[in-house]
């Protein structure tokens, strides 16, 4: 049988490389992972895979780096100036599709198209609400991979993918950073599901996807079953053999996710705030550089010829930076984040492994990593401990103005 | 400097003088950005536009004069820009890393003295509140003497959004690798705490990609001004792992541990590592702009009075000592 030859895009990224590398381990697939530059090359390390280097945003770089390909886990993200990234990503899309030989492609969306903190009575399956760029160009990209694939017969899977953790994912990392800190409660004691998903789960619904005879779609993925933040945490404070995060009070939770709700559902209270501040004091630009005109402009700042889109963004980072410089101290606690507080995201997800058996595959690992960040201290022995007079000539500063 | 509106051109129209200095620059009273230039002009063009800047060029001779400038190329790039600096009188804040070499940096600095300009150096963390707030309990001895300190600055690098071209894929123009780049700032904030002197006894690992170190292991035992007896100090940066990111110093009766982040506090820990308290301050930088903003108050007032500030190039030596060093050691 031949295997699948499969192009990772994005391979350096956290997401791409552990897919990568996933999938290099299965006899089924050839794996051409795709970096931007050499040194992202450098980190994937010892991998079963042909490395490219090129950037798929650009056509004939894009062809040259997918020639021969059969499938696409599209795991890239240009970030940026709005308007750019958008540009960017959408270039990536239409390379992919126009690549010849490519036959399936996995384009990896995100939960974030519902936003943050999801109410399902506003934000549906069929009719996400994201309210950030990032959740609004990912559904505009959705649709675009929709489009251009479904055009051109390309099989195309689009993974809304849940809050990835696991080793070297940051969703994990935020977890040990926010345990570190001992008066940290999860809100509803974490019995919130989290909307969350293994790495491994992500590999094993990505091989199916690959290799299986599901039709063309859209959905969700996540753990199955949904893992709750308590189950979550709990995983990681065992693994790092500490005592579990605290659960925060009901009252407290519930005027947390008010608080969220409430800025998902009514940015134009802030644009209302915004605007009437601005009439009592003539200030127009104030109105222009505010967080909720933003909000809502940000489909037409994208129409925008780039330097007037560029001059406003500039006039709200001069905002920024004005009020962050007239800032006290910051609170001293950070509060457990809106996704902590929002319910299961809607709709069906792609078939995955269950998520206990994901959690114990990655145990291991997944622990090795958490201690590594945990601790401090790193093992010296192979320096050698500076021994104090070594004989070394001390090398000062002193009497060198 | 004139008692007008002190004139700043910027040299290097990349992402640190955006995101970085042009914010905190156009927010200071009495200054002004009179041109940024940049090899590639349209980037220079495009960000003056946007900041409101009048000249975009992209030769430095034809640049008019400034009272300062900023200099944001990479380590690598800088002789002919400092030279001709120096020759038009222009005072010099350059980002960090300042130089590759002591024998560099000191030439820069004594350039600059035959000159009669300031030169200073952009290392925020010294203007974190937590550099001073920590700085200022060890030299209390509050929590007992120090005994060792564990410093660390590693993620696994992800995308970095940086085609071929990028300049730290590039040794000769960035300087090195993980080291200089993030170990600039990590080795100067604990040194900035400790108040170190001098360094010995050093030894150093790298893990690299041809040139470019991606991951840097030092040990050294530093000696602080007026202490009895040196400290091990042990700093890990890298970009292929993630590893613990903070600085830890651990005194006889308790640990402080500080952060690479301005809005974090320092943290004072048990014996088991738990935290205890978090020491409170009422100067320096808590965000992100901060930090950037006193040191070109810093830098300024230094330019004005010409009285060694914080940001003073020469209190960046024993840093730059310490790369070479390791590097050297690294080599052998």
């Amino acid at each position: 049988m031949s295997r699948l030859r499969v192009a990772v895009t994005g391979a350096g990224g956290r997401v791409g490389s552990a897919l990568a590398a996933s999938l290099a381990v299965h006899a089924e697939f050839e794996v051409v992972a795709i970096v931007r530059n050499a040194l992202a090359a450098s980190l994937l390390g010892p991998l079963d895979a042909e490395i490219r280097v090129g950037s798929v945003t650009d056509p004939a770089a894009s062809r040259a780096a997918l020639a021969g390909c059969d499938a696409v886990l599209n795991c890239a993200l240009a970030k940026g100036w709005p308007a750019t990234a958008r540009r960017q990503n959408e270039a990536i899309l239409r390379n992919i599709a126009a690549a010849p030989g490519v036959r399936r492609v996995v384009h990896f969306s995100s939960v974030a198209v519902y936003g943050m903190c999801a109410d399902p009575r506003v934000s549906t399956f069929e009719r996400p609400r994201p309210d950030s760029s990032y959740g609004v160009d990912k559904l505009r990209e959705e649709h675009l991979a929709a489009r251009l694939f479904g055009a051109r017969r390309i099989r195309n899977y689009v993974v809304r993918l849940g809050h990835v953790y696991g080793p070297s994912q940051w969703v994990s990392r935020d977890v040990l950073e926010r345990v570190r800190d001992p008066a940290f409660a999860l809100p509803f004691g974490g019995e919130n599901p989290s909307n969350a998903v293994s790495i491994v789960a992500v590999a094993a619904a990505v091989r199916g996807l690959l290799c299986g005879d599901q039709p063309s779609g859209v959905r969700n993925l996540f753990d199955s079953p949904q893992s709750s933040w308590r189950t979550l945490y709990d995983l990681h404070t065992r693994l790092l053999a500490r005592p579990p995060a605290g659960s925060l009070a009901e009252a407290e939770s519930l005027a947390l996710r008010e608080r969220y709700y409430a800025a998902a559902r009514h940015p134009l209270r802030g644009l209302a705030r915004g605007a009437l501040g601005a009439l009592g004091s003539a200030n127009f630009v104030a109105l222009a550089q505010s967080e909720a005109f933003r909000y809502l402009a940000h489909g037409p700042l994208l129409l925008l010829p780039a330097p007037v889109g560029a001059a406003l963004n500039r006039a709200y980072v001069r905002r920024k930076a004005r009020s962050a410089l007239a800032q006290g101290a910051p609170p001293s606690r950070a509060l457990p984040s809106a996704l902590m507080c929002a319910p299961a995201v809607p709709g069906p997800c792609f078939p995955t492994l269950d998520s206990r058996a994901a959690a114990a595959a990655m145990a291991e690992e997944l622990g090795a990593w958490l201690r590594g960040l945990w601790s401090y201290r790193w093992d010296v022995s192979a320096l050698g401990r500076a021994e104090r007079g070594a004989g070394t000539r001390p090398m000062a500063v002193a009497g060198s103005r | 400097m004139t008692s007008n509106a002190v004139r700043i051109g910027i040299l290097g129209a990349g992402g640190v003088a955006e995101a970085c200095h042009l914010p905190v620059l156009a927010q200071m009273p009495g200054v002004k950005v009179a041109w940024l230039c940049d090899q590639y002009k349209d980037r220079a063009a495009q960000i003056a536009r946007e900041w409101g800047v009048a000249g975009a060029f992209d030769d430095l001779r034809r640049c008019p004069d400034v009272d300062a400038i900023l200099l944001a190329i990479p380590v690598g790039l800088r002789r002919e820009a400092l030279a001709l600096a120096f020759e038009r009188g222009w005072h010099v804040f350059a980002e960090k890393p300042f130089a590759a070499s002591a024998e560099e940096h000191l030439g820069i600095v004594q350039q600059a003295a035959r000159a009669g300009v300031q030169v200073g150096v952009g290392l925020m963390r010294r203007f974190f509140r937590s550099t001073g707030v920590a700085r200022r309990a060890l030299a209390s001895e509050a929590f007992g003497p120090v005994l060792e300190v564990w410093a660390s600055e590693a993620a696994r690098m992800g995308t970095t959004g940086r085609e071929g071209s990028w300049y730290q894929a590039d040794r000769a123009a960035a300087g090195g690798g993980v080291l200089i780049e993030t170990g600039s700032h990590t080795v100067d904030q604990v040194f900035q705490v400790l108040g170190a002197e001098s360094f010995c006894g050093l030894r150093a690992a790298f893990t690299s990609a041809g040139d470019i170190d991606l991951e840097a292991r030092a040990v050294a035992n530093v000696q602080r001004a007026g202490a009895a007896r040196a400290i091990p100090v042990h700093f890990v940066v890298s970009r292929l792992r993630d590893l613990y990111t903070g600085v830890v110093i651990r005194c006889e009766h308790a640990s402080l541990r500080l952060s690479a982040d301005a809005a974090s506090p320092v943290e004072v820990l048990g014996p088991d590592d738990r935290p205890l308290c978090r020491l409170e301050g009422t100067e320096g930088g808590t965000n992100f702009y901060q930090p950037f903003y006193l040191e070109w108050r810093a830098f300024l007032e230094q330019c004005r009075s010409r009285v060694p500030s914080l940001v003073d190039a020469a209190s960046a030596l024993l840093g730059t000592r310490f790369i070479e060093a390791a590097y050297a050691s690294g080599a052998a």
